[in-house]
């Protein structure tokens, strides 16, 4: 099986909270033998792929990857109790809409975040020439979701305000549900933990200039303690191999600049007529 | 709307100083021709939660109580000086005189609570407003209702600009076929059962905030008359029977006979 995920920026497994979960999850059962990351990025769609090549399948978004794989008898959660899944859902659904929301405002809606860091970071991810168009897209549809929830006439502030309030709540409940042990259910990490940890991962690593929620989460320090065991276990060794990978010998560049200049003004001097070449056949 | 944020952190610093007022009031819509099932089932929720707490308030029926809400969600309790809307900033302004009912849940059990309260509050809120007002043929009850308080033009143009801005607030639900809806509140009622399992009441051995919660959405679900499109979710709730029992254990103990 292959997954393919959007690339990760800042020292994250990738800046889509999607394909970090599934990122995670498939490295919690161990299921993937290779990991591409896309190199042409058109469309908003963030969501991974996972392609099993026995059947020639594809699987497209975190929630079916996780319920294709569990199917596959690769399940993280097989311990859990019946009040356990039920708990499961409750985290999940507060995550999805105190937690969710707020970080989106945060990444997408803050102006000075969305100039300083979202705008130039997602334009060098996606290809040329959806780079121009894409982010600002993203951003209006993040502008449209938060003026929906609160009315066109709602203040900056006040929104960011709110979302940041429910964002804490959910954080202290978060924090208090995991205490003091390595995981959320039980001893070992479930699916639950791939969720929490793309939620908190893009928190803690964003390098945003107005940093409220990550402020109000580095209150929490087993939540940040949690989210370093997590990355460092499943998605270090995938970040270092990708920084490897990707670093291009310094001589590439200038040789391929003077070959560039030369071939200019080789065909320069053709054209004037200066240079004259003759294939004469005898 | 740039003051509710200040209001309600005036009402619970300034509002703690102050006793109960005897004579609060708790505004909803007319309940039988005008109140959408959401309004309803917030309203009957904060009474529950008001009579739990073992508070004194009259209810009153207002067709504009959406308009004298700060944030325009009902119901809206008249405390004294303060005015409050949504059951969160309720229990915040009770809990800020000193009466909490999750003070003896321990911190784990509080976070669950937290969790739990936010499941069904979004769950069932976000549904309600879907079957009401997405539906079509939920529509077309809706709008009569929402409606029937205005004078012509206004009758039309108010539920019309009011289902805009529904769809545009419950934008992923709103895109969502009714098959997936009803698969999530079914998911969503499954846990629940789960977590009450044969217990009395969700957490500890008192009722807390999210009984009432669950009492007031289910008693309203619940009691969908047939051919609506919320009958298909009350066919859903009666499968629980210890979902059934809480509400039907809330009514007795806090209502005695006042709801039909």
């Amino acid at each position: 099986m292959e997954l393919s995920i959007w690339r990760g920026e800042w020292g994250l497994g990738s800046v889509s909270i999607e394909c970090l979960e599934a990122l995670v999850y498939s490295k919690i059962v161990q299921a993937v033998q290779k990991i591409h990351v896309r190199k042409y990025v058109f469309s908003s769609d963030m969501s991974p792929w996972l392609w099993v090549s026995s059947s020639g399948k594809s699987v497209v978004g975190a929630s079916s990857i996780i319920s294709y794989l569990k199917s596959e008898n690769l399940d993280a959660d097989c311990n859990l109790t019946q009040k356990e899944r039920a708990d499961i859902l409750a985290y999940k659904n507060m995550i999805k809409y105190k937690i969710a929301p707020a970080l989106k405002y945060a990444m997408w809606c803050d102006e000075r975040n969305y100039c300083e860091v979202i705008r130039p970071t997602f334009a060098k991810i996606y290809t040329f020439p959806s780079n121009y168009s894409m982010p600002g897209r993203l951003q209006r549809a993040a502008l449209l979701e938060a003026w929906g929830r609160f009315g066109e006439c709602a203040t900056p502030n006040e929104m960011e305000t709110k979302l940041n309030r429910k964002a804490r709540e959910c954080m202290t409940a978060l924090s208090e549900r995991l205490g003091k042990s390595s995981y959320f259910f039980g001893s070992k990490p479930t699916s639950f933990d791939a969720y929490v940890f793309a939620y908190l991962s893009l928190i803690v690593k964003t390098p945003l200039p107005n940093a409220s929620l990550n402020g109000h989460l580095n209150t929490f320090s087993n939540l940040v303690e949690f989210e370093s065991r997590i990355h460092n276990r499943f998605v270090a060794s995938e970040v270092r191999r990708r920084a490897a990978g990707r670093t291009r010998p310094e001589w590439v560049g200038v040789v391929l600049s003077l070959s560039f200049a030369a071939s200019v003004m080789f065909s320069y001097a053709i054209v004037k007529g200066i240079l004259h070449i003759d294939f004469k056949t005898e | 709307m740039g003051t509710t944020l200040l209001q309600e952190a005036w009402a619970v610093e300034v509002g703690s100083r102050e006793p109960w007022a005897e004579d609060s009031k708790l505004y909803q819509p007319i309940e039988e021709t005008q109140a959408q099932c959401n309004e309803k089932a917030q309203s009957l929720a904060v009474q529950s939660y008001l009579r739990m707490c073992g508070l004194d308030h009259v209810v009153e029926q207002r067709p504009n109580a959406e308009f004298i809400s700060p944030t325009g969600s009902v119901p809206v309790l008249q405390c004294g000086s303060f005015v409050l809307a949504d059951l969160d900033s309720i229990v915040g302004f009770v809990a800020s005189k000193g009466i909490c009912l999750t003070s003896n849940l321990s911190a784990a059990e509080n976070a669950d609570h937290a969790a739990y309260f936010s499941l069904v509050q979004t769950v069932f809120d976000n549904a309600e407003l879907y079957f009401s007002w997405v539906v079509p043929n939920g529509y077309e009850v809706t709008w009569k209702r929402y409606g029937s308080v205005y004078p012509w033009p206004l009758s039309d143009i108010l539920p019309w600009s009011k289902r805009r801005a529904v769809k545009r607030a419950i934008k992923d639900w709103a895109d969502k076929q009714e098959r997936d809806v009803l698969e999530e509140i079914d998911s969503c009622l499954f846990a629940l059962s789960e977590r009450l399992a044969e217990r009395e009441w969700f957490f500890g051995s008192k009722p807390t905030e999210l009984d009432a919660l669950v009492f007031g959405h289910l008693y309203v679900l619940a009691g969908e008359s047939d051919g609506t499109p919320g009958s298909k979710v009350s066919s859903l709730i009666r499968k629980y029977d210890n979902l059934m029992n809480i509400c039907s254990r809330v009514k007795n103990t806090y209502f005695k006979g006042s709801l039909t």
